[in-house]
């Protein structure tokens, strides 16, 4: 069964940009368009295995949700990565505290977008 | 090295690298910005502890179409991305020199006449083109705290890279 990817980001873009690099690993792809999105999603869906996640968005940002997602007891069955322009090790540090898996700075490599999300949902 | 210096040359690399991540090779034009009709403009401001303003890109049609990973995507859409991203490079080699701020949501305006104004920064924008394509970018600031700019001043930092995968 192909793994669910969810992607969290305010930029069209960026999450069609994710969606292509991924397609050819043969995931399931789910969008949201900011972190609260992402939340009222995967407070309802319990069958997403990854998310990939932009920090600066309007309404609730990505460490807030990954907050949310921790508070709620939901960081145990997520593998999350970190993809945004923030490089702040601050930021970074405070994600790995969360539970995220992994960090990416924008623009991301395409194949290495891949082979981190492959290695993250154990493929 | 004064500080307009360095920040004009932080804009300028950061410009060329985000473009050369999706594949378009820039290089500074001399010539300056040109009007064309299919110009679209994005504004992103930043704010921090030592110094706050704006940065502004001028992109012309071909250059919006010849960068995009994503043929489907809207111009506006794709423009307002850059630009965040644009800010984002300059954040993080801004951080290494100890300054650090915030950005804000980009703003794209189209069908209008940009052009810097006035030497308040003493650098008029700065141009690059290949093949047809062009960019302008200008970086409008404030200096907040110029103590907290020394290392700026200086210009003498090492920045990080961008695309690199940090696993936890």
């Amino acid at each position: 069964m192909s793994k669910r990817i969810l992607v969290v980001d305010d930029s069209q873009s960026i999450r069609q940009h994710v969606r292509t690099t991924l397609a050819e690993g043969g995931f399931e792809i789910l969008e949201a368009v900011d972190g609260l999105d992402a939340l009222q999603t995967l407070t309802t869906r319990t069958d997403i295995d990854v998310v990939i996640c932009d920090v600066n968005m309007p309404r609730l940002d990505g460490l807030g949700l990954l907050d949310e997602l921790k508070a709620k007891g939901a960081m145990a069955r997520l593998q999350v990565l970190m993809l945004t322009t923030e490089g702040q090790p601050a930021m970074m540090q405070r994600a790995k505290q969360a539970g995220a898996k992994g960090w990416i700075v924008k623009p991301f490599k395409p194949p290495l977008l891949l082979a981190a999300i492959k290695k993250i949902a154990g493929q | 090295m004064a500080i307009a210096d360095t920040l004009n040359n932080l804009l300028f690399t950061s410009t060329l690298g985000l473009f050369k991540a999706y594949g378009v090779q820039l290089a500074e034009d001399p010539a300056g910005a040109k009007e064309t009709a299919s110009t679209l403009a994005a504004v992103v401001g930043f704010t921090g502890a030592a110094i706050s303003g704006a940065v502004v890109l001028v992109v012309d049609s071909a250059l919006l179409r010849s960068s995009t990973p994503i043929p489907e995507t809207t111009e506006r859409d794709w423009l307002a991305e850059l630009s965040n991203q644009l800010l984002g490079r300059l954040k993080n080699r801004l951080l290494a020199y100890e300054v650090e701020v915030a950005a804000l949501t980009p703003t794209v305006l189209g069908s209008v006449r940009i052009v810097p104004n006035g030497p308040r920064n003493q650098r008029q924008g700065i141009t690059m083109a290949a093949e047809g394509k062009r960019a302008t970018v200008w970086i409008d600031y404030q200096v907040k705290d110029a103590q907290r700019l020394d290392k700026l001043a200086r210009g003498d930092a090492e920045v990080g890279r961008e695309g690199d995968l940090v696993l936890f």
